[in-house]
């Protein structure tokens, strides 16, 4: 229970600050807390630095070597393969292809007209082929690739044969003659 | 507590738990003065008030976050600032309660009877209190003139509530003796 001598000192005490601090004190002890008080930037330690992630990373780069080497040696086979049928379905078809061409020139029925329309549709399988022949060394899907290729091959040969075929001039009445008999 | 006197600087708290320089410098400016005052009564040298005002703010701007406004800024602030010089004292081996053999059973009328017949002063109390022993003088220090209560005084100086209370009854008969020899 508060009395006289409480109560008078709670109504005067602010009266029992009697001590100052003078602005450079204050500063100065300001000086001695603020250091303190900044938050000390956490202390990283480079991953690359610790031994378990040495390890990893060893592991990482044999597996990535290898699966690079693997991938490479498999294509390079690969692509030998695709050669190699390349190379015996040029050999095949060429020769036919020839055959056809050599008919053509010997051909003294054709028109001049004729020629040129056979030329540009040869020009137009030309560039395709070559650009199918690109593709091959893409790697992917090459057995459709090999699939147009023959395709074109034989389209060059389709389109050969039924010009020659018109070329040539249709002898009706020896037919009859032959039934005739 | 009224909540407007509890949530009193907290635009400045809040940007302090931020970790605002500029803005812990303003709240520490702010009750710099009034704590050094508390450490000054407790611990009575300037240097060693010092000392412990700048450990007092940087454990109360550390642990800002666990301030969560059920007191006044300056209420906690202060509990930290007197623990501090508690901490002190005892480091220095200094008493924190005074025994005497003197029988100071004081009755609360004889207390009363002798507050009626003195004139009290500022200054003659301040010089009283310099004059007790030191564990009167904590004691009345944190009772009479910070205010706390003998629960929290009974916390702080790690004595029970009676020996505080009765530990206050002493130092006030000693200090009103005193005043009225001044």
């Amino acid at each position: 229970m508060s009395n006289k001598f409480e109560k008078y000192v709670e109504k005067h005490k602010l009266e029992f600050d009697v001590h100052t601090i003078d602005e450079a004190s204050k500063l100065r002890l300001w000086g001695q807390i603020a250091p303190q008080l900044t938050k000390p930037t956490p202390k990283v330690i480079p991953l690359w630095q610790k031994p378990v992630f040495k390890v990893a990373a060893t592991i990482v780069l044999l597996m990535g070597c290898t699966l690079f080497f693997t991938l490479y040696t498999s294509n390079i086979n690969q692509n030998t393969i695709v050669n190699n049928e390349l190379y015996d379905i040029d050999n095949h078809y060429k020769v036919l292809v020839n055959n056809q061409i050599t008919l053509i020139k010997h051909n003294t029925h054709l028109t001049e007209e004729d020629r040129t329309e056979f030329l540009t549709l040869i020009d137009d399988l030309d560039q395709e082929y070559n650009k199918l022949k690109k593709e091959l060394t893409l790697g992917i899907n090459n057995q459709k690739i090999i699939e147009a290729i023959i395709s074109n091959y034989r389209k060059k040969i389709k389109l050969m044969e039924d010009l020659l075929n018109r070329s040539y001039p249709i002898n009706d009445t020896i037919d009859d003659e032959a039934i005739t008999l | 507590m009224s909540n407007a006197i509890v949530f009193t600087h907290k635009d400045l708290i809040e940007r302090s738990k931020q970790g605002d320089t500029k803005t812990q410098y303003k709240l520490y400016a702010l009750y710099v003065e009034a704590m050094f005052n508390v450490c000054m009564r407790m611990v009575k040298i300037k240097e060693d008030a010092e000392d412990i005002l700048q450990e007092s703010f940087i454990e109360a701007f550390k642990n800002l976050n666990n301030f969560r406004y059920e007191s006044t800024f300056g209420a906690w602030l202060k509990r930290i600032v007197i623990n501090k010089s508690i901490n002190h004292l005892k480091l220095k081996k200094l008493p924190l309660i005074t025994i005497e053999n003197d029988n100071y059973s004081i009755q609360n009328n004889t207390e009363e009877h002798q507050d009626n017949h003195l004139n009290f002063d500022v200054n003659r109390i301040k010089k009283g209190i310099t004059l007790l022993p030191q564990g009167y003088q904590t004691i009345i220090n944190l009772y009479l003139i910070e205010g706390y209560d003998h629960v929290e005084i009974s916390e702080v100086l790690g004595i029970n509530t009676s020996t505080s209370k009765s530990q206050y009854h002493r130092a006030k008969k000693k200090l009103i003796e005193i005043m009225h020899q001044l």
